[in-house]
């Protein structure tokens, strides 16, 4: 599945062109205090978590504040992360670089270094594959790459002399190119102030950022500036970002409560692109026009009318909290764990990545609508009690602190409807039928209806572990649902039976 | 990049499936990828210019009962039937002839004309009419998309042209289809237009191609003036049609006896390579790839 590896990439140039930016170099340039290391720690912290490798060159820092900066990585992931300060290396063992013609022993071994990681890297990841998949390796197109973060060149330019520098960069862009890697390299300074070095290596930059620093009362406000694409200057495209607490950055499109859901006004389908209005409706780059030339033909209100409430498939991801009505808890407990429950799920993975979703707020717990991926509820079900697992080590089930949820997940038809508000809405059989399954389940039960399971089973085998057929158990109105459990002992999931299925 | 052209006109006879058809084929012929959609879901008739009988149609397709490689057939074999030595046999093996039929089945024609006439289907079918033209060009890098359209103001033409790039009206000269032809060019191909679609009048069955009866050794003179009289009529009649809906004339196809009374015989273009016909239809060819 594509992932976006540049933090708030998507904002600025949407999120399809962002996902396919998988290669090449970016700048990003910033004057001091914009955030260009917690940026660079960001963009590792999400490479890794898509299983790349990272190399991390900085020529200010040592290696135990390299620790610090990234103690919040586990263990499993830090070990894919490499540092190198080009200043510290050593180059009495380094075989002498012939090819690259930098001239200075340490970026000379600074650059070997990066090769060899790079190469050693691939080596693994293609030996991997051709045990997994028996020797089916036609290209790496899609694999876990080794991505660079070069954190400053700025500094580096006090360090080494700037031709030695350039040509270290020229280096490293070559072999970016060669194994389709993508690399990051961070300046002090803005646009205008790195003019002369820009000019320079204008054609190494497949995209320059810029963050500029706005002093709003006694606030700061960052923005995210995309200067130009493959050397073309773009349109004035940023993004507002804040840098939360353990140094996490939130771009504004990430902060608003409520992600717009674009249903395009022909096909009515969900639009992933960025959408093209016409007179105030949302469409699909290449629906614009149809729809026009079938307003003028038919006339727009049979156009328009053609399904107000569009009908669109989606997967659901049902919650509530276990217990909440409970008389013996206290108000206040019951909205700690609602709050928990809604901080939890809005800090997932999954939640976080899913562009295409819709959120229905209900009360004790949510209904979460994917548009595109079945896979997404299941993931996200998997997420939350991974994060409920570390929550729920400071509660106690005696003074009821305890949070405990079901969660059933279901496929089906829903209707797009206009709230109060006029803002596009889901609701229909398919987040009903969540709900359904839902119900029969106990805590920690993660309940799948039988389509979406059967269909989950056919697209991957890491599947076949984890779903499990409970069997069919008859819902409100005598109808007559397959159900299958999701679960993996100590992991996620509930292995009991649910106590209604017994009944 | 790939060009939609629909065939369309006020109603029906005016040779839109003979046209595409032969268009198509001869397009490929050419060594390039052509795709024929029969969207002429009322009054289907490909088939038998095919001699094709498909398993999934188009309808299929609609209803969500077949993928795209279910419902595109590759005809390209018949290109192989009718290849000569006439120096575009090496070309014909590079070219794709690649059909989408309707069906012709009264059940399935029933079903789709009920489905568009309930709203929440009616969308569902017009979204996946929609993803039919996008996986045709994104899977099949076709050069030329040709749909066959059903004739007047009808949901599934309509469709059609929306979709289309450039559209040819195709109609004979007789009062009643330039009556029809001034009311679609005012009622529909204005807005389409006005929205960068390209519209042309595609002339069938135009007059003089039969041989004047002075050649035919029963020269009267009252023939010979009515024949020339009939040609200098015509030519005034498309001149001011022109000049009224603002619509040029991409071609002018005579009305050749010999196809229209053939009982059987569909794919002349190919089967005659010599016939006028076929030089008509590669002179549309010419002019489309202009366009």
């Amino acid at each position: 599945m594509p992932e976006v590896r540049i933090p708030g990439l998507s904002s600025l140039i949407g999120q399809a062109a962002a996902e396919k930016t998988n290669f090449g170099i970016l700048l990003l340039m910033s004057p001091p205090g914009g955030g260009k290391t917690i940026f660079c720690r960001q963009m590792i912290t999400d490479c890794l978590d898509t299983g790349s490798m990272c190399i991390y060159i900085n020529s200010s820092m040592t290696r135990k504040e390299y620790e610090n900066l990234f103690n919040n990585i586990p263990d499993a992931k830090i070990k894919n992360l490499k540092f190198l300060n080009p200043y510290l290396v050593t180059t009495g063992n380094k075989e002498s670089d012939t090819t690259t013609s930098i001239n200075d022993p340490k970026l000379s071994a600074t650059f070997q270094d990066i090769r060899n990681t790079i190469e050693e890297w691939s080596s693994s990841v293609t030996n991997t594959i051709e045990r997994t998949q028996q020797g089916s390796t036609s290209t790496l197109n899609g694999l876990p790459k080794c991505d660079i973060i070069l954190d400053s060149l700025t500094h580096m330019f006090t360090l080494f002399e700037e031709d030695k520098v350039l040509k270290f960069v020229n280096a490293l862009s070559f072999l970016i190119k060669e194994f389709e890697s993508l690399a990051l390299i961070t300046m002090s300074g803005t646009q205008s102030s790195n003019e002369s070095i820009l000019n320079k290596l204008s054609s190494i930059f497949d995209i320059v950022l810029e963050i500029e620093i706005q002093e709003d009362s006694d606030k700061i406000k960052r923005k995210l500036k995309l200067i130009s694409i493959k050397g073309a200057s773009s349109k004035s495209s940023s993004a507002l970002f804040n840098i939360e607490q353990e140094g996490i950055l939130k771009f504004e499109s990430e902060v608003s409560s409520k992600p717009k859901l674009s249903i395009c006004g022909l096909c009515k389908a969900p639009i992933l692109e960025e959408p093209e209005y016409y007179l105030d409706m949302p469409f699909h780059h290449n629906h614009v026009k149809i729809y026009m030339k079938l307003a003028g033909a038919f006339g727009q209100a049979r156009v328009s009318d053609a399904g107000p409430s569009g009908v669109i498939d989606a997967a659901f991801f049902f919650v509530d909290v276990v217990g909440l009505s409970d008389p013996a808890l206290s108000v206040r407990r019951q909205i700690e764990k609602i709050e928990a429950l809604n901080d939890m799920i809005s800090h997932c993975d999954t939640f976080k990545k899913a562009s295409d979703k819709r959120v229905l707020p209900t009360g004790d717990g949510m209904a979460i609508g994917f548009m595109l991926s079945p896979e997404s509820p299941l993931q996200l079900g998997i997420d939350l009690h991974q994060s409920l697992k570390k929550y729920n080590t400071h509660t106690k089930k005696e003074d009821g602190s305890f949070l405990d949820v079901r969660i059933g997940i279901a496929s089906g038809t829903v209707f797009i409807v206009n709230d109060v508000n006029s803002n596009q809405n889901i609701w229909g059989p398919g987040i009903i039928f969540a709900r359904r399954v839902m119900d029969v389940g106990d805590g920690g039960h993660i309940l799948v209806a039988g389509a979406l399971a059967e269909s989950l089973l056919t697209l991957d085998d890491k599947y076949r572990r984890i779903i499990n057929l409970l069997g069919d158990y008859q819902v409100k109105h005598g109808q007559i649902i397959k159900i299958y459990s999701a679960y993996s002992p100590n992991e996620f999931g509930n292995p009991a039976t649910p106590v209604r299925f017994k009944s | 990049m790939t060009k939609c052209i629909a065939l369309h006109s006020y109603k029906g006879g005016t040779g839109k499936s003979t046209i595409s058809s032969n268009l198509s084929a001869s397009l490929a012929k050419k060594g390039l990828t052509a795709v024929l959609l029969d969207v002429d879901v009322y009054a289907p008739s490909l088939q038998d210019y095919f001699q094709w009988q498909p398993k999934k149609s188009i309808n299929d397709y609609l209803f969500e009962n077949a993928n795209i490689d279910e419902v595109i057939h590759d005809l390209s074999p018949v290109l192989d039937k009718f290849s000569s030595n006439d120096g575009e046999q090496s070309e014909s093996s590079k070219g794709k002839l690649l059909v989408a039929f309707s069906s012709t089945s009264k059940d399935e024609i029933y079903k789709l004309d009920g489905a568009v006439r309930q709203e929440g289907s009616k969308i569902q079918l017009l979204r996946k009419f929609l993803m039919l033209r996008e996986e045709i060009v994104s899977k099949y890098n076709a050069d030329f998309v040709i749909i066959d359209t059903s004739p007047g103001i009808r949901y599934w033409s309509i469709n059609s042209l929306a979709i289309a790039d450039t559209i040819l009206l195709s109609l004979k000269l007789d009062g009643i289809d330039l009556k029809g032809t001034r009311l679609l060019a005012r009622e529909i191909y204005d807005s389409l237009t006005k929205l960068g679609t390209k519209s042309y009048l595609l002339l069938n069955r135009a007059a003089g191609y039969c041989l004047p009866p002075n050649l035919a050794g029963e020269q009267t003179s009252a023939t010979q003036e009515m024949f020339n009289n009939t040609v200098d009529n015509q030519s005034a009649v498309i001149s001011k049609l022109n000049a009224d809906i603002g619509m040029d004339t991409i071609l002018s196809i005579p009305c050749y006896c010999d196809i229209q009374f053939d009982s059987n015989e569909f794919l002349t273009a190919l089967r005659y390579p010599n016939h006028p016909f076929a030089g008509k239809i590669d002179e549309l060819i010419g002019k489309l790839k202009t366009i």
